[in-house]
């Protein structure tokens, strides 16, 4: 059962976080307000009349939007022609967009705009069409640091201004900085409604219900270079050098959108580079096929889940990607080491919930073999925050070293040992501890 | 109304399909009929050994089906390729050379295909159906010139193929049955159900998703030749081809099969079973004075109900 007897409320000028682990019924509660999914029982009132949602069409005409990780924006047409689109008459949104102090450029193509400035269309566009309530999936998902402060402050202007948000995360911290109040859901059940001074600890008590443990992220050996990629260049990606020692941690930091899902597949040579060299534990293996890379033990954890799962097959089938012997067995001890949800071997892989897909791919990729360089694009989006633990622990123990892209720049600070920054396409910088974030922050929009 | 897709697959689905099209053929035979004497003796009255010798060509060409489906492979040209079959066991005058040489014509017919899918992208729907028209041309080719029996006086026809018993076709059935049940538990054909997830997930197991590609197109290509060549050395007589009479139909009759078995290998079997009985009904039917291409009609009611079959299977109608 996706929700479990779940009651939620959301008042007019507020923010209302929503916060829990992948799995936990938050995509459900907010597939259920905003009419995606009728619920088996209970009620919906909406400005203290019950309601039937019938469909999203017919919850975004009562006043309640939805702005999700993917937006409904075509990119080939302007931001004034999607807005049209959209039914939206151009000068009220322009009403808003400077009661927000929110720049709208109507001729700019959708195309060139930033996943921060969509995001601010979008909400703009909601807002024109008379939302009251705006339902924000993981809103910060796909945003740089920058972005992720700009969009906390908008949602406060939006809460002074009498709209009422709803703002999903599994990030404490962000819930924490932007909440009036905020709502932990943990395996469908709600555990609690918290108000402000919000305590982070009893937050994470509440989404875990037991503590977590954390690894602190530092080598316990670092060695000779095992791994080099030299001038690397593809088709977004201009140039790029990164290089890993033994026992070492290094995380590819970026906007969104700078090309490191194309940096990441050529560093693990699931994509041929134009030119470049990858080296892997002194083999020249540029060029060479994928199936190469993985005979060296080189793994890859794309961002994109649907390269590494058939989602149509079942979960068993999918394990045998990587499985020779003992499958069920493997499977089986797999899924009580990172707890992963599957009901049966034979259940189809995309049935499970994203992180529990991701929480698959990591058992067979890591723990099924001994891999010497783990290459993982986003490895701990959609994760929680136990399994992100157990993950960065597995990490530590790859014979080789480990080169993942990270969104989030604490996150990197905390964990790498070095952390490269890409930006349009390029490494622009690389830094080694001590950290400055700020810094490193900075030249991530340079 | 949306279609949801299910968790899991529910298989009982084909169930409701099989009722869904035996209804639907009842319904045809008696409006077609307007009696219902006439109509239950359509539908009752059987050849077995015809029906058998239906069931296997219908299962052999199904099974080349199942195997482009299931890798995600569009090979719509199982009658071109069951043409060519079919036309390479005239040249041969002992059923096994003509049934390997069906194989291999199967296997050429579809190379040209799958070259392209393979280099060049070209969608393998479109080029296997355009194949299917240069088959026809080709078999009246050689109907008419190499292969041409110029002992039949008065009219047009190719040499006689080579009989095979009943009990014979039947055992090479199985075979193939056999062979491609323990390929699908390999290890090379998990690869190729993996790519009907997209060529990615192939590549990231560690194998060339166009060799699979190309693999699975071939073996699709052969099974289909296979199923032309045992259709026309089955016949009791008349084992030959006509200026008129190059195509047969079965391609689509198979394509049928293995969507109304749910593209599963046994389903495909129990689906080639049902196909031959409409076959048989269709006869029937000609016999009581409709028209012969009814059995097509009552053959695309299947298939039909075989989509409908397969799409409940995947996905649940919600009805908001």
């Amino acid at each position: 059962m996706a929700l479990d007897g779940v009651d939620f409320d959301v008042e007019r000028g507020e923010v209302h976080g929503l916060l829990g682990e992948n799995g936990a019924g938050k995509s459900t509660l907010i597939s259920i307000l905003y009419g995606v999914y009728a619920p088996d029982g209970g009620e919906v009132y909406f400005k203290g009349r019950r309601v039937w949602l019938k469909s999203p069409q017919h919850a975004a005409s009562m006043g309640i939007s939805l702005i999700s990780q993917h937006f409904a924006l075509v990119e080939s047409l302007t931001v004034g022609e999607n807005l049209r689109l959209a039914g939206v008459d151009l000068k009220r949104a322009f009403d808003i967009a400077r009661e927000l102090g929110v720049e709208l450029r109507p001729e700019k193509y959708v195309a060139d705009l930033t996943v921060g400035e969509r995001q601010r269309v979008e909400i703009i566009k909601a807002l024109a069409r008379n939302s009251e309530v705006l339902l924000m999936d993981e809103p910060t998902a796909l945003l740089g640091p920058r972005e992720v402060k700009a969009l906390l402050s908008l949602i406060r202007r939006l809460a002074q201004l009498g709209v009422a948000v709803v703002f999903v995360t599994h990030k404490i911290r962000e819930a924490v900085e932007v909440a009036d109040r905020i709502t932990v859901l943990r395996r469908g059940r709600r555990v609690g409604v918290y108000k402000k001074p919000f305590d982070e600890g009893e937050l994470l008590q509440a989404m875990f219900g037991g503590a977590v443990k954390k690894t602190v992220g530092k080598p316990s050996r670092v060695g000779e270079v095992v791994y080099r990629a030299e001038g690397l260049k593809g088709d977004k990606i201009r140039q790029a050098t990164v290089e890993a020692r033994e026992g070492e941690l290094v995380a590819v930091l970026g906007v969104a959108g700078n090309g490191q899902e194309e940096l990441m597949e050529l560093l693990s040579g699931f994509k041929k580079p134009k030119s470049g060299r990858v080296v892997v534990a002194g083999v020249d293996l540029t060029g060479r096929p994928f199936s190469e890379f993985l005979k060296r033990g080189v793994v890859y954890l794309p961002e994109d889940r649907g390269r590494a799962l058939a989602k149509d097959l079942d979960v068993l089938d999918n394990f045998k990607i990587r499985c020779r012997t003992g499958c069920v067995e493997k499977l089986e001890e797999f899924k009580k080491l990172l707890d992963i949800d599957i009901p049966s071997p034979r259940s189809r892989a995309g049935a499970l919930s994203g992180g529990n897909q991701q929480k698959l791919i990591l058992a067979r990729e890591l723990l099924l073999g001994e891999p010497y360089i783990v290459v993982a694009s986003y490895p701990t989006r959609g994760l929680d925050v136990e399994t992100s633990e157990k993950f960065y622990a597995l990490l530590r123990k790859v014979r080789g070293a480990a080169v993942i892209s990270v969104e989030d720049v604490e996150e990197a600070a905390e964990r790498a040992d070095r952390i490269y920054v890409v930006s349009r396409g390029e490494v622009v910088a690389s830094f080694t501890p001590p950290y400055e974030v700020d810094e490193i922050a900075e030249t991530m929009t340079l | 109304m949306r279609l949801v897709q299910r968790e899991s697959p529910a298989p009982q689905h084909y169930l409701f399909a099989a009722a869904g099209s035996l209804v639907t053929v009842v319904l045809i035979v008696l409006a077609a009929t307007g009696d219902v004497y006439k109509a239950v003796n359509s539908l009752l009255r059987i050849d077995v050994v015809n029906m058998a010798r239906i069931f296997v060509v219908v299962a052999v060409i199904g099974l080349a089906s199942v195997i482009s489906y299931r890798a995600g492979l569009w090979n719509i040209g199982q009658e071109g390729q069951a043409i060519v079959g079919a036309l390479a066991a005239l040249a041969s005058q002992n059923p096994v050379e003509a049934l390997i040489l069906g194989l291999s014509a199967g296997l050429a017919w579809v190379a040209v295909p799958t070259a392209l899918r393979v280099l060049l992208d070209v969608n393998e729907a479109v080029s296997t159906f355009l194949f299917t028209f240069v088959a026809v041309y080709t078999a009246r080719y050689f109907v008419e010139g190499p292969l041409r029996d110029p002992t039949k006086k008065g009219f047009i026809a190719s040499a006689e193929a080579p009989h095979i018993d009943l009990a014979a076709a039947l055992v090479a059935m199985a075979v193939f049955y056999g062979l491609i049940t323990a390929f699908f538990n390999t290890r090379h054909g998990l690869m190729l159900r993996l790519l009907a997830s997209g060529g990615d997930i192939v590549k990231y197991a560690g194998a060339s998703p166009k060799a699979y590609a190309a693999a699975a197109l071939a073996l699709s290509g052969m099974l289909a030749g296979a199923g032309g060549a045992l259709e026309i050395m089955s016949r009791d007589a008349g084992r030959y081809m006509t200026l008129q009479q190059v195509s047969t139909g079965f391609g689509l009759y198979g394509i049928s099969a293995s969507w109304l078995g749910g593209l599963s290998v046994y389903g495909t079997l129990v689906a080639s079973f049902y196909i031959a009985w409409l076959y048989q009904v269709g006869i029937n039917l000609k016999i009581a004075g409709l028209p012969a291409l009814v059995t097509n009609a009552l053959v695309g009611v299947a298939m039909t109900w075989g989509l409908v079959g397969y799409v409940l299977y995947k996905y649940r109608v919600v009805w908001r």
